[in-house]
């Protein structure tokens, strides 16, 4: 689809308003010319040579029809015009809606790959410069082409051996304006690219503010907006310097028609092989093309505007998400939460495997704790159970079933996670616990929040559950957050739950408190857990030891303690580090202390 | 300074603002000099409060307008020249047609050919310098225009650079952003495109005027009737459409924040499987901006069209006076017009329509400009809530002593989303509306829950009705009971009633009652805590003085109502204020007389105070105060005190004030910004940490251990009290040389998109290959010393590895390694970590363990964290409670240990259990 495509599409989202929009802006285009001919024909007869002259009593009676026409007019241009701004309006917002959407329903890897900023900006200011086009460009089309047909029209029937001045002026002025289109598109591109740009700094600027703070780097931030802008402001200069070019040199274009006209017709007229009236009015028709040439060429300048942007438009809304459901997908609504790994490999880039070979099988309703190093991969298995990835090779199995078989939405209402960064909206806390179950009642509510340790506290808060968190939760400490998404997972009563480090915030005790609970909840829940918390480790039924991508352990503690030398590596530190702490005596600083 | 004197001068001349306007361009252009770049803000706040509706919306646009000429006034030079270039091009424009008429006269009638071909030539030369007059003017603007684009979001930035966090907290991100990108793009329509049309526009009409003098001053006289028509249609359109594009821009924030959170969260949209619900919700706001959006568009789709009906009708209306003039033989001052002059002039006049039709098109892009200024200039106008002292102290020799002095701090959350939800939520409520006591209402809508404060009986009314719904024995209890409750409890009760739903009413309030030690009869909350005392009536005063918080015991005499309009009035972002100060403002005289009754009383009764009223029946005091002139009768002095405390004076007029009313204001103001608090955090917290120290904090979630360190850093300033380091107050210092001396790993490290050794090497400024190589080795084994270093190795680029955004490509622990690195390499004297190492497994926890105990070596060091074996090498911990909202223990870990039932050793014996539970015999 180019971008005119696209225009006609958008247009034809309100068909009958646009139609409408249509023909209105016709008629009220047809009398705006009609107005002033009239008046100059009633002129003409205030001549009292002229065969029909005028007296008092037609003045006042053609004023009235003047006022009248006027009036009607008025009326079919006002509506004609706000037609207009509906139908702008509509597509715009058919836009918006269709780019949100399209975003919506990406797969993780899409917002791995594309920066936020650039896509609020696509979303938001790239819409924007379309506005123009779609309200703007159809009222003055309509009006620039039904003026030229017009003057064309008379010219036509003016008997004239220089119509040939037309055959010049039009296709010239049609060509100048694709040239300067043509050298404008690459600036617009590059323009609405930089301006993506800008958005991201100040979007991650804004995200990242206390850090900024943190090290004084104001200046250094400024300076790199700075660049940013000044290359935004590079196009937009670049932009202004070919757009001006364009007025006048249609200007000079015109007026070498006019005088190409009395040069030629004024010799015709002097060889007696021209009347001087016609000339007269041939060339007044000349001007009155200026006015429809210069709106199409600026017409025409509008389209590569907006095709700059709705170019990027486009990008995201035909970019097809990478996970697609199959064509005839299995029901996911009863789950029993058996999973079976089966050679897994995964990268999240072709050429970087970060699980390699995984095979595994966790019977339903089975405790798991993932353990392993930094960056070895816990996190992305976890990624991988509700299809937030596909697998580069191998399969996963739930119920004995590929998972890519699922309906996607129903597999991921079977499973909920709670992860590492915690994203909460900036909504009341009770519309964020709810947010995976709206129907959820208050004591279901209430339950969940119990179960995670946090009911208490909301229930402090001046507005208690109805108490807005903030962005992303700001006005809530981290423990605090993570609690609250626990309370939200656990509310859906998942056949799967996963837990990606999510008590690393919160006390110990609050934690024992919230595995309490969990235990008891959760019986039939299968339940994958990274953690570090020995007791947590020590409760699951199997323990998968993960390193640099590869399982080297799975099985129960008491195996494992025994066979796998990595897990009792790490149990053993854990275990030393969590003792010591507690009946060793402080180590001296100076003990430690290098040199 | 300078500010402060424009706010006085315009104080003063609220009826006569046009008289000081010179005074006030002078005062700007002084500034002007001073501050070279970018606008000069400030002058919003003080006099708006001062005036009427119309003459603030007067007011705020000269505002706007001198704040949009002030970036013109520094590129004046050029945009004169390119004006004038513009003005050349028109001009010749115009000349043209006198051209081809004489080419027509005296070429082709005369019949001679080498004067068609003279003219010719001329007319191709005039074309020629006419074309490049508009092209150099018109590009010139252009370029001027975007220029002043490019400054405009260079300031906004700038300004955001300046800004606190809290600044942060308040405003969403989605609508800085929308500020910062789609209002500007507003702007660039304005000053970037349309300065030429404008300039053409207007020098197009002065040469069709002079035009039509020439060829007819009488028909003239009446082409000039367009002007009045004109500007009164202008403005009445103005004024409709004000508020309309005001509204689009808010709708298209919204669309901004919507789709801002729906990205930014989309993970979190698909694991809930979600998708469905946010596109309803963007949908919602999506489709309020259309709709704003549309309205706005309607207003201007009549602008024009009755424009051309005008000039039609005008047309005629020459027609018919022409040529009633032109039968009846008339000839007005001695000039005849003939048909060919009314022809002409009928024809000129199409070409002095063409102008204001141009104008009209340009105005709807002027007003959608001046909404969108309105927003960009909010963000220049805000006030920098935590400026650089005027004479920054540097500590040049740091030793890292950090001293808390009676610390107390709570978040400011005011005028955001929670006040939103409270306004919307009450006015939805039924039997709000009825009744008002309060002078004739302007702001209907928001205004009725301010309203409904004010009158306590229509509260009573349907405080009633609510406990009516209440469960019981709720129900029998408030509606019987009430009015023995302490005030102050009854407040935050009757105040929850207006927001929770009643489902959830009776848990919260045994919240509240359980707070104060009570619960009410009969309730499952009474059996099950018997500790609670049942006998709330009776509450006696000596325990509410323990109870209430020490910054509001002073206030507890006060009304409810006054109290809970505070928070709006005193958030300077937004401008509204109840109608009824603004009628004390506007009536100098009532105010004289409350200040003067105010001297009396504080003079007369400084021992009675809070004496006057028992605060006992609600109803008693304040029905129908504002109604009549003589309030300040019937008014305790509290009372009075707060509405004048809520009244941002200015100086101007409080400088007359009694020198004890004064400071009873300002005593008051400092008690009702405690009151916006949305409850503390710490609270009179001393701590003095040692140079060279390891402190830890532990403490539950929420207790306030982030909020400490924050405090350290100065990203927020203290409610009360200070934080000294070597002994200067951390306001007193230098940011920036602050903020060089404090190495912090916040909890949720935050890295930016770029390599890993941009990231690592944040902290420096001016990096050029140079000193990037000097500081390579550095970096290198900074990495090492937390064993960042080989996983950085085995990265395809290593240290040139693109992160993305938000680090999305490694793992949280990576990044918080990541994170400890950038702030270590910088060589800190005072070390802060926040929960740093909560996700790194635990070899990297030991390495990093290892690298702490070295990397604290000459440095103070805070550390806060969970587990325990983090915190047990600190020479000194402290214990932060959620509940008493401070210290509640400190010590060495032996001292604290051996405590029986302290809070630490409690912490310590669960992390005890963790361990316990396994059977470590096996290994």
């Amino acid at each position: 689809m180019n971008s005119l495509q696209m225009i006609i599409k958008y247009w034809l989202k309100s068909k009958g308003i646009f139609a409408k929009a249509f023909i209105l802006q016709m008629i009220s285009t047809i009398f705006q010319l009609i107005i002033p001919i009239f008046i100059g024909q009633l002129v003409g007869r205030l001549d009292p040579n002229s065969p029909n002259p005028m007296n008092i009593f037609d003045l006042f009676f053609n004023f009235f029809v003047i006022v009248i026409l006027g009036l009607a007019a008025f009326l079919i241009f006002r509506y004609s015009r706000i037609l207009g701004a509906r139908v702008s309006t509509n597509a715009l917002y058919y836009i918006r809606k269709d780019i949100h959407n399209a975003i919506n329903r990406q797969s993780f890897g899409y917002f791995d790959k594309m920066e936020t900023g650039n896509l609020i900006a696509r979303a938001t200011s790239d819409v924007e410069q379309t506005d123009m086009i779609f309200g703007f460009g159809l009222a003055v089309g309509v009006q620039g082409i039904i003026q030229l047909i017009g003057v064309l029209v008379a010219v036509s029937f003016l008997n004239t051996q220089l119509i040939w001045i037309f055959a010049i002026l039009i296709p010239s002025s049609l060509v100048i304006s694709l040239i300067i289109t043509r050298k404008l598109r690459p600036i617009y591109y590059e323009s609405r690219e930089a301006f993506g740009e800008l958005t991201n700094t100040i979007r991650e600027n804004i995200v990242g503010s206390q850090v900024v703070r943190m090290f004084s780097m104001q200046e250094k931030e400024l300076r790199k907006f700075k660049a940013n802008n000044q290359r935004f402001y590079n196009a937009s200069v670049h932009s202004v310097k070919i757009n001006s070019l364009y007025m006048p040199i249609n200007l000079v274009l015109i007026g070498l028609m006019v005088i190409l006209t009395l040069f030629v017709g004024g010799n015709l007229v002097i060889q007696n092989a021209m009347d001087l009236s016609t000339l007269i009015t041939f060339q007044s028709y000349i001007g009155m093309t200026t006015f429809p040439l210069v709106i199409l060429g600026q017409i025409m300048i509008m389209y590569v505007q907006a095709d700059a942007a709705l170019h990027r438009v486009r990008e995201v809304i035909e970019s097809a998400p990478e996970i697609v459901e199959k064509t005839n997908p299995i029901s996911a609504k009863n789950l029993k939460g058996e999973i079976k790994f089966n050679n897994v490999s995964f990268g999240y880039t072709p050429s970087n495997r970060v699980l390699k070979n995984l095979t595994f099988k966790v019977p339903p309703g089975r405790k798991v704790a993932i353990i392993g190093t930094t960056g070895s991969g816990k996190s992305t298995i976890i990624n991988l159970i509700p299809r937030f990835y596909d697998v580069s090779d191998g399969s996963i199995r739930i119920d004995g079933i590929d998972l890519r078989n699922y309906k996607i939405a129903e597999l991921r209402g079977n499973i909920a996670i709670v992860s590492q960064d915690t994203f909460l909206f900036n909504k009341t806390i009770k519309e964020n616990i709810i947010y995976g179950k709206e129907d959820a009642t208050m004591e279901e509510v209430i339950e969940a929040a119990k179960n995670a340790n946090i009911h208490d506290f909301i229930i402090n808060l001046p507005d208690g559950y109805q108490t807005v968190v903030g962005e992303r939760g700001t006005r809530l400490s981290g423990g605090q957050k993570q609690r609250l998404s626990i309370a939200r997972a656990i509310i859906i009563k998942p056949k799967i739950l996963i837990f990606d480090d999510s008590t690393s915030s919160v006390d110990v005790e609050t934690e024992y408190k919230i595995q309490l609970a969990l235990e008891r909840i959760m019986e039939n829940t299968t339940t994958f857990i990274i953690t570090q918390r020995i007791s947590t480790i020590r409760n699951a039924d199997e323990i998968l030891v993960l390193d640099k991508g590869r399982i080297v352990g799975y099985g129960t503690h008491d195996n494992l303690i025994h066979e796998n030398v990595l897990y009792r590596q790490i149990f053993e530190t854990l275990y030393r580090k969590q003792k010591e702490s507690l009946s060793k005596p402080l180590i001296r600083t100076e003990e430690v202390a290098p040199e | 300074m300078k500010k402060q004197q424009i706010i006085e001068k315009n104080y003063k001349s609220e009826d006569d603002l046009d008289s000081t306007e010179a005074e006030k361009l002078k005062e700007i252009e002084k500034e002007r000099e001073l501050r070279p770049v970018g606008p000069q803000v400030g002058h919003r706040r003080g006099p708006i409060a001062f005036m009427g509706e119309k003459a603030k919306l007067e007011h705020e646009r000269k505002i706007l307008w001198r704040w949009i000429f002030s970036y013109l006034f520094t590129r004046k030079g050029l945009f004169i020249f390119y004006a004038f270039l513009i003005a050349i091009g028109s001009i010749l424009n115009i000349v043209t047609p006198l051209l081809t008429k004489s080419l027509i006269d005296f070429g082709i009638i005369a019949g001679s050919t080498q004067v068609i071909f003279n003219i010719s030539i001329i007319y191709i030369i005039i074309l020629i310098f006419m074309a490049l007059g508009n092209y150099i003017g018109s590009y010139g603007l252009g370029k001027i225009g975007q220029n002043i684009v490019f400054s405009m979001r260079n300031d906004v930035f700038e300004q955001l650079q300046r800004m606190s966090m809290s600044y942060f907290d308040k405003h969403s991100s989605g609508d800085v952003i929308s500020r910062a990108t789609n209002d500007i793009d507003q702007m660039n329509l304005l000053v970037g495109g349309q300065l030429v049309q404008i300039i053409t526009s207007i020098i197009s009409i002065g040469l069709s005027v002079t035009f039509m003098f020439i060829l007819s001053p009488f028909l003239a006289f009446f082409g000039l009737i367009i002007f009045p028509i004109f500007f009164i249609m202008s403005r009445w359109f103005r004024n409709r459409v004000i508020g309309a594009f005001k509204e689009t821009r808010k709708k298209i924030s919204k669309v901004t924040s919507s789709i801002q959170e729906n990205i930014a969260g989309a993970k979190t949209v698909q694991a809930f499987g979600q998708e469905k619900k946010a596109e309803n919700e963007f949908d919602q706001a999506n489709l309020e901006n259309a709709e704003a959006s549309f309205r706005a568009r309607r207003i201007f789709a009549t602008f024009f069209p009755l424009l051309t009906f005008v000039s039609s009708v005008m047309r005629a209306a020459v027609l018919v006076i022409g040529g009633y003039v032109n039968i009846i033989n008339f000839a007005p001052f001695g000039i005849a017009i003939t048909v060919g002059t009314l022809a002409a002039f009928i024809q000129y006049m199409s070409s002095f329509f063409r102008p204001f039709m141009t104008l009209t098109q340009i105005q709807q892009v002027i007003e959608s400009a001046m909404a969108a200024a309105d927003r960009i200039y909010g963000i220049l106008d805000e006030e920098v809530d935590l400026p650089d002292p005027e004479y920054p102290i540097t500590i040049d020799y740091p030793k890292g002593i950090i001293e808390f002095e009676d610390v107390s701090f709570g978040y400011k959350f005011n005028g955001t989303l929670e006040q939103e939800k409270l306004m919307t939520k009450s006015v939805k409520s039924p039997n709000i509306n009825h009744g008002s006591a309060m002078s004739k209402d302007r702001d209907e809508q928001k205004s009725s829950v301010k309203r409904l404060n004010f009158n306590p009986m229509e509260m009573m009314k349907r405080a009633q009705e609510l406990f009516s719904q209440l469960p019981e024995p709720y129900k029998i209890f408030f509606q019987q009971n009430i009015m023995q409750v302490p005030q102050f409890i009854r407040q935050e009760i009757m105040k929850s009633l207006m927001v929770i739903p009643s489902e959830e009413l009776p848990l919260k309030i045994d919240a509240i009652l359980a707070k104060y030690g009570y619960a009410i009869p009969g309730t499952q909350q009474s059996k099950d805590h018997p500790q609670l005392s049942t006998n709330i009536a009776n509450i006696p005063l000596s325990s509410m003085k323990e109870i209430v918080p020490k910054g509001e015991s002073s206030g507890k005499d006060l009304d409810f109502a006054t109290k809970s309009v505070a928070p709006d009035v005193r958030d300077k972002s937004s401008q509204e204020m109840p109608p009824f100060l603004q009628n004390i403002l506007n009536n100098p005289k009532m105010l004289n007389q409350m200040v003067r009754g105010l001297e009396m009383t504080l003079k007369g009764q400084s021992s009675m105070q809070g004496g006057g009223s028992s605060g006992g029946g609600m109803g008693s005091e304040t029905g129908g105060v504002m109604s009549s002139g003589g309030m300040s009768g019937r008014m305790n002095s509290t009372q009075l005190l707060r509405m004048l405390a809520m009244i941002p004076l200015p100086e101007e007029i409080t400088r007359d004030f009694p020198e004890i009313v004064k400071k009873a204001i300002e005593e008051q103001r400092t008690l009702m910004e405690h009151e916006t608090t949305v409850g503390y955090v710490l609270r009179n917290v001393d701590l003095k940490i040692d140079e060279g120290k390891t402190i830890a904090i532990v403490g539950r979630t929420g207790a306030g251990k982030t909020t400490f360190i924050k405090l350290i850093c100065r990203f927020y300033d203290t409610t009360n009290g200070e934080v000294l380091i070597d002994g200067v107050n951390v306001k007193e210092l230098d940011k920036k040389s602050l903020r060089d001396l404090i190495g912090l790993v916040p909890q949720d490290s935050y890295l930016f998109s770029g390599t890993i050794r941009e990231n690592l090497l944040y902290g420096y400024d001016n990096l050029n290959s140079e000193i990037e190589e000097q500081l390579e080795d550095k970096m290198i084994a900074i990495a090492k010393f937390l064993g960042l270093h080989n996983f950085i190795e085995a990265l395809p680029k290593k240290y040139n590895t693109k992160l993305k955004e938000n680090a999305s490509n490694i793992s949280i622990g990576q990044r918080q390694l990541i994170a400890f690195a950038r702030a270590l390499i910088q060589n800190p004297k005072i070390l802060i970590l926040d929960e740093a190492t909560s996700s790194v497994d635990p070899y990297t926890e030991l390495l990093i363990q290892d690298a702490l105990d070295r990397a604290r070596e000459g440095r103070t060091t805070i550390i806060i964290a969970h587990r325990l074996s983090t915190i047990k090498n600190a020479d000194w911990i402290v214990v932060l409670d959620q509940d008493k909202k401070g210290i509640i223990e400190q010590g060495t870990h032996e001292q604290l240990i051996t405590k029986k039932d302290g809070a630490y050793k409690h912490l310590l014996d669960m992390q005890y259990k963790d361990v316990s539970s396994e059977n470590i015999e096996s290994s």
